[in-house]
């Protein structure tokens, strides 16, 4: 006998239900969560040197997503942090069941912040949650003004943009006003901050702003 | 790029459903891509291929529609396709809309057999039932 079967579910139901899980242990445990997706190179290593030497008010910790390498997480090793590193194995996107069993080998009791540096690639993390409360899309000004229409998904699933690489700004044709008012226009509440992780300058905004939401979020 | 881990997904998924219904071949699939997905209906089709093989998917027709991005202005209601030079609504110029299609990465239905047993019971080979699930 031959049978139709109406599904009508979501591919990612399963990742989407670990997440959900993941969600539930994060809140139980008290820790709020920041997912970080980019293009390579873009500078999401860069915004976690610069950004959890500036905690005060929150103690951070970060598992970092690399495709084959432990580069990133040496570059923070010296912060005396829980790290973990999760290599994908050529996977080009964290899911939900990695970070799961990431946090086996995480000792989150003193923790209130907990950092997911994705693998650089714009479009396959957008589509699979890691049981995050925030997401961040960095954008460095030397990738070009057109990414957030080219990649919509990665900035419609986030609710903050970091503008990095701003130092750069003289030596490229990057509107930066013209790529607010773009991501504005997809996403009225969306956070921005400009930032350049070489400078320091804007970093102490974006800092303040995230103490801020990590405790009102609690 | 992940396509595989997409089909894998819908594979676990699908798979685990047949089986609880005593399906034992699967011989077509149907999903729904949405343009903005990230996922490339390319890309889907040779994955399914390689991760399929030794399956009871193997050999299934895939079958993928794929949904254009449409926003929707929440000032004046036009509907419309988003454009290179921004979202910015063609009829008001608002910049407050919506995207409402586009995302999509849905399996819609799949189409299988239970084979001994149908062949058994009816003559002409085939039947075809529909069911829901919730
Ligand atoms: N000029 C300038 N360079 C920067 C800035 N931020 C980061 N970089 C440089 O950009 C390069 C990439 O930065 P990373 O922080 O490694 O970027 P990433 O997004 O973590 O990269 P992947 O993990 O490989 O995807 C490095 O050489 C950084 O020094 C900045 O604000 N200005
Ligand atoms: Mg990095
Ligand atoms: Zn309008």
């Amino acid at each position: 006998m031959s049978v139709k079967v109406v599904v009508g579910k979501d591919i990612l139901a399963v990742n989407r239900k670990r997440a959900e899980d993941l969600r539930a242990r994060f809140k139980q445990m008290g820790i709020k969560v920041v997912n970080i997706l980019s293009s390579p190179g873009a500078g999401k290593t860069s915004v976690l040197e610069a950004t959890i030497p500036k905690l005060q008010k929150v103690r951070a910790a970060v598992i970092e997503g690399d495709v084959a390498t432990t580069r990133d997480a040496e570059r923070l090793s010296h912060l005396g942090i829980p790290l973990v590193q999760i290599t994908t194995l050529g996977a080009c996107h964290l899911d939900a069941s990695m970070v799961w069993k990431a946090l086996e080998e995480m000792d989150l009791s003193r923790v209130d912040l907990l950092f997911i540096e994705n693998v650089g690639n714009l479009i396959c993390p957008a589509s699979f949650d890691l049981g995050e409360n925030l997401r961040v899309v960095v954008l460095s000004v030397a990738e070009g003004t057109d990414k957030p229409a080219k990649y919509p998904a990665a900035f419609l699933s986030s609710q903050v943009v970091l503008i990095n690489k701003t130092d750069l700004l003289p030596y490229t044709d990057f509107d930066l006003k013209r790529v607010l008012g773009e991501v504005r226009a997809m996403k009225p509440d969306m956070r921005t901050f400009t930032i350049s992780c070489r400078t320091g300058e804007g970093i102490d905004k974006w800092v303040e702003w995230l103490e801020e939401w990590v405790r009102e979020a609690q | 790029m992940h396509e595989l881990s997409l089909i894998t997904a819908m594979m676990d998924l699908i798979l685990k459903d047949a089986q609880s219904r005593g399906i034992r071949k699967i011989t077509r699939v149907e999903l729904k891509v949405g343009e903005f997905s990230g996922a490339y209906p390319h890309a889907l089709r040779e994955a399914f291929a390689v991760a399929s093989r030794g399956t009871p998917m193997e050999g299934a027709e895939l079958v993928i529609e794929e949904v254009p991005a449409e926003l929707r202005c929440r000032e004046c209601g036009a509907v419309f396709r988003p454009s290179e030079t921004g979202w910015a609504c063609p009829s008001c110029r608002s910049q407050n809309v919506l995207l409402q299609g586009g995302l999509e990465l849905e399996i819609q239905s799949y189409h299988g057999r239970d084979g001994d047993v149908g062949q058994g019971r009816s003559g002409q080979g085939y039947s075809s039932g529909e069911q829901e699930e919730g």
